[in-house]
């Protein structure tokens, strides 16, 4: 039993260190590198993730159309304001 | 210690930065005037510099910092706009997300970083801001605020009441459903540019008739309440492409290729597009409170024509700049007035809000640029002063007209202008060919003495900004003839002695010269390049333009002597 738990603590090291080397290598390379490591990383989530999301969206129901009442008179509240959101 | 609050609207288009000092604007201006990029959408850097070095402070001297819009529900809008368009979306998504992960999706310690701001960070929201601007510069106590653009983070179009008390929302219609939209559709399905051409779109309505009424219903159905629907079908969000879907080419028919001849079709879809802008307008009019004046802001307020049949109904105000732009003055008076309500008194609403807010040039700036660009000037006063330029322009000369501080806002109102006899029709031929290269079918607006306007327009009225579009006598039509569109309107700009005094006074002289007290006002720039700015920027603009004189300050510069 010893063994076995040893083992995937000595492989998550690995990855581990695996993945700071990469992160390292990362952080010294040029911007066009990071850059395009960055547009490579978004096609993939681009890819991988928004049909999943665009499924979800169009089972959602629709809102109904015109106008909707807003009652909302702390919008000006400082902590309000505060928020990105 | 006076208070600082700095509003910046920015990353959409128009990027802006006002500046106000214990509640008054000490300097606001649009990026684009100092950048030289038309509707520059970029972070408003060289805008916020000039507003603080106007006040004499730097970046950690202002107390709060106030972004028009809410970052995270525009993030979720986007988000949400790209996932329902997979996989077309992937350029806007990429492009997008990766100006987000520049470290904007944390815009307040970006703008910390960037800007070197200390003092608070806030957000308002994009339509706030709008309507902020709308009724802190009107000359109401109480009003209804509609606020119709594009799209803001998810509101499109949305109705505020305003009074002693504040500002506060009382309903809105969420994105796509957008009479901003709307219009854009139309826009990109005439051949025009999305975002930049609407105003083209509203020219060309004037040459057509109503015979696409039962499309534009299609695309754009009514409900209940003053409410509307725009017909997803009709509408291709996520790509780079225009916004016009196969369905509406189908409905409407081909669509116009950009430069392509305009033809009957397309001037009646303009029209008809426009009759359905105004019709919805009305309609959301129509339910509001019946004893309160309006204002009116977001882009769909440039509409002048629009917001005449408004302007019928029950008194409007629309501000100088109702786009985005203007949205920074509204952000910075949000945080000055609105913040942490009621603990400021809101402001006195009499004085009359001017639009020369942007920088203004010494005598000796705009004699150095005369030098550098190798123009001879002459002091104007010996001349005759303005009376020699009233003669001019009564002669037929095209002159470039520089004074004071710069309008805000996308019109020149005799600060940045271009002035011309408006007698003559040719005028508009002339303008157009040698300087601002315009669709033929695109009307030069008219400044005309104030205590005149009723003379010449049905139903005139103070319209200092050129705000709206009212119909020219008749009798009165020839007098302007340069100025007057196809179906008998003009943007009219009215102008009394405290507006622009002293392009008040030249219309007195050009009155006392020609017995007509307009003339074609138009904005002092060449095609495709944002409004002067700068005594330097005139001068290159008045040598690539072909104007036949510029008046630079007290300077006369003449067509001759390039
Ligand atoms: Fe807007």
């Amino acid at each position: 039993m010893e063994g076995s738990c040893k083992l995937p603590a000595v492989a998550s090291q690995r990855v581990k260190l695996r993945l700071a080397g990469l992160l390292a290598r990362v952080r010294r390379a040029s911007d066009a590198v990071r850059r395009a490591l960055v547009l490579a990383l978004l096609v993939v989530v681009y890819a991988l993730v928004l049909p999943w999301f665009a499924l979800a969206l169009r089972l959602r129901a629709r809102r109904s159309p015109g106008f909707r009442a807003r009652q909302d008179p702390a919008i000006t509240a400082l902590e309000r304001l505060r928020l990105p959101h | 210690m006076p208070c600082h609050v700095l509003g910046i609207s920015a990353f959409y288009h128009d990027s802006a930065a006002c500046l106000l000092r214990d509640g008054e604007i000490v300097l606001a201006v649009e990026e684009e005037r100092l950048s030289r990029i038309k509707h520059d959408h970029a972070y408003p850097e060289r805008a916020i510099a000039a507003c603080l070095a106007a006040a004499g402070i730097t970046a950690a001297d202002v107390d709060t910092v106030v972004f028009y819009e809410k970052t995270l529900p525009k993030l979720e809008r986007q988000l949400e706009t790209w996932i329902l368009t997979f996989p077309r979306s992937l350029g806007a998504f990429v492009r997008g997300m990766s100006r987000y992960l520049d470290g904007r999706i944390d815009l307040r310690r970006w703008l910390e970083r960037r800007g070197g701001f200390r003092g608070e960070i806030l957000f308002s929201e994009h339509h706030l801001s709008h309507a902020a601007f709308a009724f802190f510069s009107s000359p109401y106590e109480r009003a209804a605020v509609l606020v119709a653009d594009g799209v803001g983070e998810w509101a499109t179009t949305s109705v505020w009441l305003a009074g002693p008390d504040g500002i506060v929302p009382e309903r809105e219609i969420l994105f796509p459903d957008s009479l901003g939209l709307f219009y854009s559709i139309i826009t990109a399905h005439l051949g025009f540019r999305v975002n930049e051409d609407e105003y083209k779109v509203m020219g060309l309505a004037a040459y057509g008739k109503d015979s696409f009424g039962g499309e534009m219903a299609s695309i754009l159905p009514f409900c209940e309440g003053g409410g509307f629907v725009l017909k997803r079908r009709y509408l291709r969000l996520g790509g780079r492409e225009r916004m016009a879907s196969p369905a509406l080419d189908a409905l409407l028919g081909p669509p116009r290729a950009p430069g392509a001849p305009i033809e009957d079709r397309h001037r009646d879809i303009a029209h008809s597009a426009q009759a359905r802008l105004e019709q919805a307008l009305l309609r959301i009019e129509a339910t509001l409170p019946p004893d309160l004046p309006l204002c009116m802001a977001g882009g769909v307020a440039l509409n002048g024509a629009a917001n005449a049949r408004l302007a019928r109904r029950r008194p409007l105000f629309v501000p100088f700049a109702p786009g985005d732009s203007g949205a920074a003055i509204g952000a910075a008076y949000v945080g000055h007035w609105l913040a942490g309500s009621p603990a400021t008194p809101l402001p006195a609403r009499s004085a009359r809000i001017s639009p020369r807010l942007g920088p203004s040039f010494s005598a000796d700036a705009c004699a150095a640029a005369c030098a550098a660009a190798g123009l001879r000037a002459r002091p104007l006063h010996e001349l005759g002063g303005d009376p020699f330029v009233a003669e001019q322009l009564a002669r037929g000369r095209i002159i470039g007209w520089f004074d004071g501080a710069m309008e805000f806002g996308p019109r020149a109102l005799g600060g940045r202008s271009i002035l011309a006899d408006p007698r003559d029709p040719a005028v508009r031929d002339t303008l157009n060919a040698r300087v601002k290269h315009r669709e033929p079918f695109r009307p030069f607006a008219p400044a005309m003495l104030e205590q005149r306007a009723t003379d010449y327009f049905e139903g005139a009225h103070p319209v200092p900004w050129m705000t709206e579009i009212l119909p020219v006598r008749p009798e009165r039509r020839a007098d302007i003839a340069a100025a007057v569109h196809v179906d008998g309107t003009a943007r009219l700009q009215t102008v009394g002695p405290h507006d622009a005094p002293r392009l008040h006074g030249l219309l007195r002289a050009f009155e006392a010269c020609t017995g007509v007290p307009a003339v074609i006002n138009t904005s002092f720039n060449v095609a495709g390049e944002p409004i002067v700015c700068s005594p330097e920027d005139a001068c290159r603009c008045f040598r690539a333009a072909g104007l036949d004189a510029l008046v630079l300050g007290d300077l006369w510069i003449a067509g001759a002597d390039r």
